[in-house]
């Protein structure tokens, strides 16, 4: 039990000299961890300032291999991309009978000129060619 | 005109049509080819209608034609008009008949035949005294003495009566019609050499 005294004695005994190497410690850890913070600060701005000169270099090459988008088209507002086929033009329709009506008309026409022909053909060859009769050579 | 007629039957109208037209051409054609060589050597008989004889013969000759299909070429029908003598009247008669091809005579002369449609060459010289003993008198009396004055006469004067030359000189004024194949159709007697 004594030792376990004397142990404790000497151990309060030597108070002052006990506290000081902690402190020291405890400042040399301190600064140790400063500096090691000021050193992982300047290694983020290192990094920050990397970043941001790769950003700017981004930026460029982007900039550089950039498509420039076409021009903005104005389009009327009937506009239509797929326009549908447009119906093809059909014949207007006459009504068949129309038609052969006129046909016939015209063959009717040229029928009575030709036939009107014929008769005055005919009527001439029909006609007396002495306009006087009796004989000439006598008279 | 049927007026429900259908295509077909109108195609059939204009064929029609066309044949109608084509012998209509035809006529009008050769009758005015007719007529042009008529009317000026007929300007004495004031009394004759060229047009009529013409269109008549015109359409003569288009049925000549179909029925020997030939072409409807007016240009076909060649036309003479041309001094001959009686005498060659005759050997034109004895070729028709040598080629058994009818021949018409229209004697616009002494109108011994129908002013427009003739006679047949054979039947005529069977029947045209009246004609010769007019022409014989004619060349006796009014042509005989100006051929004699002129000195016309081509017979050979075997004798001095020239009167019976009236058969054999060239004062009968004709106008002769050949068909497509060349052969002679129509005399017209159109007057004598007095005339003109």
């Amino acid at each position: 039990m004594a030792k376990k005294l004397g142990r404790g004695k000497s151990s309060t005994g030597s108070l002052s000299s006990a506290v000081k190497p902690s402190t020291k410690a405890s400042t040399k850890k301190a600064t140790k961890k400063r500096k090691k913070i000021a050193y992982k600060q300047e290694y983020i701005k290192l990094l920050e300032k990397t970043n941001k000169t790769l950003f700017k270099e981004v930026k460029a090459i982007r900039k550089a291999i950039e498509v420039p988008s076409p021009s903005k088209v104005s389009y009327p507002p009937d506009f239509e991309a797929f326009p549908k086929e447009e119906p093809k033009k059909r014949a207007i329709k006459v009504k068949a009978g129309s038609i052969q009506e006129q046909i016939l008309q015209e063959l009717e026409e040229l029928t009575r000129i030709v036939r009107a022909r014929d008769i005055m053909f005919d009527e001439l060859v029909n006609s007396p060619a002495n306009t006087r009769g009796g004989d000439y050579f006598n008279e | 005109m049927n007026k429900k007629m259908n295509w077909n039957n109108v195609m059939t109208q204009i064929n029609k049509l066309r044949e109608t037209l084509k012998d209509q051409n035809f006529c009008i054609d050769l009758a005015h080819k007719f007529n042009s060589n008529i009317k000026p050597n007929i300007t004495h008989r004031y009394d004759l209608r060229s047009n009529v004889i013409s269109a008549y013969w015109a359409l003569e000759f288009m049925e000549h034609n179909k029925l020997n299909s030939y072409d409807l070429n007016a240009q076909m029908i060649y036309v003479e008009v041309e001094y001959y003598s009686y005498l060659n009247l005759i050997e034109l008669r004895d070729t028709a008949y040598t080629l058994n091809e009818d021949l018409y005579v229209v004697d616009l002369i002494t109108e011994s035949t129908d002013a427009k449609s003739g006679m047949e060459i054979d039947d005529w010289f069977d029947n045209n005294d009246y004609f010769q003993d007019s022409m014989q008198t004619l060349w006796d009396t009014e042509i005989l003495p100006v051929w004699i004055n002129n000195n016309k006469l081509v017979t050979r004067k075997t004798t001095t009566n020239y009167s019976h030359y009236w058969k054999y000189e060239d004062y009968i004024y004709q106008m002769r019609v050949y068909d497509a194949k060349g052969k002679p159709k129509l005399v017209i007697l159109l007057g004598t050499y007095i005339d003109y």
